[in-house]
């Protein structure tokens, strides 16, 4: 008898699947939640270049390095486990989740993020370390 | 062209109609594993893609590897991946597998996966989406392209929206 | 033997891509349906088919004359498919009788057995695969209840069973047999659908073309018992044209294969408990049958 009521139960469900990529019933686009880390974009036009963000990556992915003149942000997020302990650190507010996840790659190489930049000077919670 | 180089092109293009993955789960939270399985659930639905889990690694044509590797699984690792055939990808699911995620650095740990096996594609994520891994196995078959670059994560621009906090 | 040409080469082809085209329609409009998504699309068996043929034949351990194993199993059931009427007529007609058809089914999971033991010698437990001591069951008593059919019909022959039970009607036996194959196909269906470990514990260590071949073998051989089975017990309505037989055939296998692609959607999990209950019931139904059937009945 129990396999009659599955049965119903099932069939009176219809069809649940979302047809990645696009969405229920075949017609938007999936997105996820708001909120939702997906890939990390880094604003350099704010950063400071005060290195919070190293220090608190519990991997050890950021690398930011005075090169001449300018400053480079080094990172290399295959081992990026999306903590956000970088977001809360930075004072700025220059590292925020986008909601970017489709970050498939065919070599380890376009996995890392190079950018040189010339440091913003920081704000007041930044400077009084400085 | 003639009968027998048709039957080949047909032959390689139904690739693309029925991929067959063996997914591998080298210890670890096995959140990747789960991500994976739930791929094939009917929320996701792998299934109308072709896409099949087969639970011997000789039909597979897709090694989805995901897990911490550690030195008591990478044997083991070895001997399954031997055992598949010549055509097929390997895939690094998961930021453990990909670069050796939460645990590089302790001793138990045995890198990530490329130090063992010529990783074909790398799917960063911890998990990543069911769909991420879908995209990543769509990518491995030459669907779509990839969406990553040594550019994707810099902005470099007066940005006026603050971060969510 | 007088081979019939157009009723041979319609049986062969039916044998080749019918298996593959219900396959792929129980999945979509069944299992997937009753699994609540939707399904992958209808030719998926063939494209599955295809790729298989691209991929490398990994023999381990087995030396070249085993390439006859394939060879032979597809000549047999390519000969029960001739055997076997199809809605067309009867292409080898004297040939074809009951023990025939069992020798051919037979060939397949002995030569698969042997390929099995040669090829893994240091493992004497795996020697006899579970999968043939439950074929050999199953097949047996199939072809019991079909042997009580051929003991009212006082032949073997295959030309004579089928269109005995069309003429005479429906007696005491002849149900209870109906009974016992419906029984014995539905357990050997429900196999296929039920889940990937058990459906290809068989097949783990074949790869390449040669698993094509036995991923096509197994569903052929029931479709032609299917056929046999729609062909000597439910030969009715008898339409006058030969397509619209052909057609009506067809969709009497399609319609034998649906309960048990339907149940094994539901509880995959407990399909072995409810085969051996199925079982008993199966063996008595056959003994029965056979003894009303020689007691005449």
């Amino acid at each position: 008898m129990s396999l009659f009521r599955e049965a119903f139960y099932c069939l009176k469900a219809g069809v649940v699947s979302l047809g990645y990529p696009r969405g229920k019933d075949f017609i938007e686009p999936i997105l996820p939640p708001v909120n939702f880390r997906g890939r990390l974009k880094v604003d350099l036009s704010r950063c400071s270049a005060c290195g919070r963000c190293a220090d608190a990556c519990p991997a050890r992915l950021i690398r930011i390095s005075s090169e001449g003149e300018e400053t480079a942000f080094r990172m290399e997020w295959r081992r990026c486990f999306f903590c956000g302990s970088c977001m809360y650190a930075c004072p700025e507010g220059a590292v925020s989740f986008s909601r970017e996840f489709e970050n498939a790659a065919g070599t380890a190489q376009e996995l890392e993020a190079e950018g040189r930049f010339k440091p913003v000077t920081g704000s007041s919670a930044s400077q009084e370390e400085k | 062209m003639n009968t027998r180089e048709f039957l080949k092109i047909l032959c390689k293009r139904s690739l693309r109609q029925s991929l067959w993955i063996h997914p591998w789960l080298s210890g670890g939270c096995r959140g990747c594993h789960m991500e994976i399985l739930d791929a094939m659930t009917p929320y996701y639905d792998a299934a109308r893609l072709g896409i099949r889990l087969v639970s011997s690694p000789r039909h597979a044509d897709a090694f989805l590897v995901s897990g911490a590797l550690t030195r008591g699984t990478a044997s083991g690792l070895l001997e399954v991946a031997s055992s598949l055939p010549g055509a097929r990808k390997v895939l690094a699911v998961g930021a453990c597998a990909c670069g050796g995620g939460l645990c590089f650095d302790r001793k138990e740990s045995a890198g990530p996966l490329d130090e063992l096996l010529p990783v074909d594609f790398y799917v960063p994520g911890c998990p990543p989406r069911p769909e991420a891994i879908l995209h990543a196995l769509a990518v491995s078959l030459g669907l779509l392209p990839v969406k990553v670059s040594r550019e994707s994560l810099i902005i470099n621009r007066n940005a006026e929206e603050a971060p969510a906090r | 033997m007088t081979p019939l040409i157009w009723p041979g080469i319609y049986n062969l082809a039916a044998a080749l891509l019918a298996p593959l085209l219900i396959e792929g329609f129980l999945l979509k409009f069944v299992l997937a349906r009753a699994q609540s998504r939707r399904g992958a699309s209808l030719y998926q068996p063939f494209f599955d088919q295809l790729k298989l043929l691209s991929r490398e034949n990994h023999l381990s351990g087995i030396s070249s004359a085993w390439n006859l194993v394939p060879a032979v199993s597809m000549a047999a059931v390519g000969l029960s498919a001739l055997a076997v009427p199809m809605g067309f007529g009867l292409p080898l007609k004297d040939g074809a009788d009951l023990a025939f058809l069992f020798s051919l089914f037979l060939m397949v999971p002995v030569a698969r057995s042997l390929e099995r033991i040669l090829s893994s010698p240091g493992r004497p437990d795996n020697c006899i695969p579970g999968f043939f001591t439950a074929f050999l069951l199953e097949e047996t008593t199939f072809f019991l209840a079909l042997f009580a059919v051929a003991v009212r019909a006082h032949s073997l022959q295959i030309f004579r069973i089928v269109p005995w039970v069309g003429t005479n009607g429906f007696s005491l036996s002849v149900g209870v047999a109906s009974l016992a194959a419906f029984l014995a196909l539905q357990i050997q269906l429900a196999r296929f659908f039920r889940g990937d470990p058990e459906r290809e514990e068989h097949l783990a260590c074949l790869s390449g073309p040669r698993l094509a071949v036995f991923r096509w073998l197994f569903p052929a051989m029931k479709f032609v018992q299917v056929s046999l089975f729609v062909q000597v017990f439910f030969p009715w309505p008898l339409l006058s044209s030969s397509a619209g037989n052909m057609a009506l055939h067809l969709l009497k296998v399609l319609a034998l294969f649906v309960p048990a692609a339907f149940l094994a959607s539901f509880r995959p999990s407990s399909g072995r408990e409810t085969e051996q209950t199925i079982f008993k019931v199966l063996i008595l139904c056959a003994a029965a049958a056979l003894a009303l059937a020689l007691k005449g009945g």
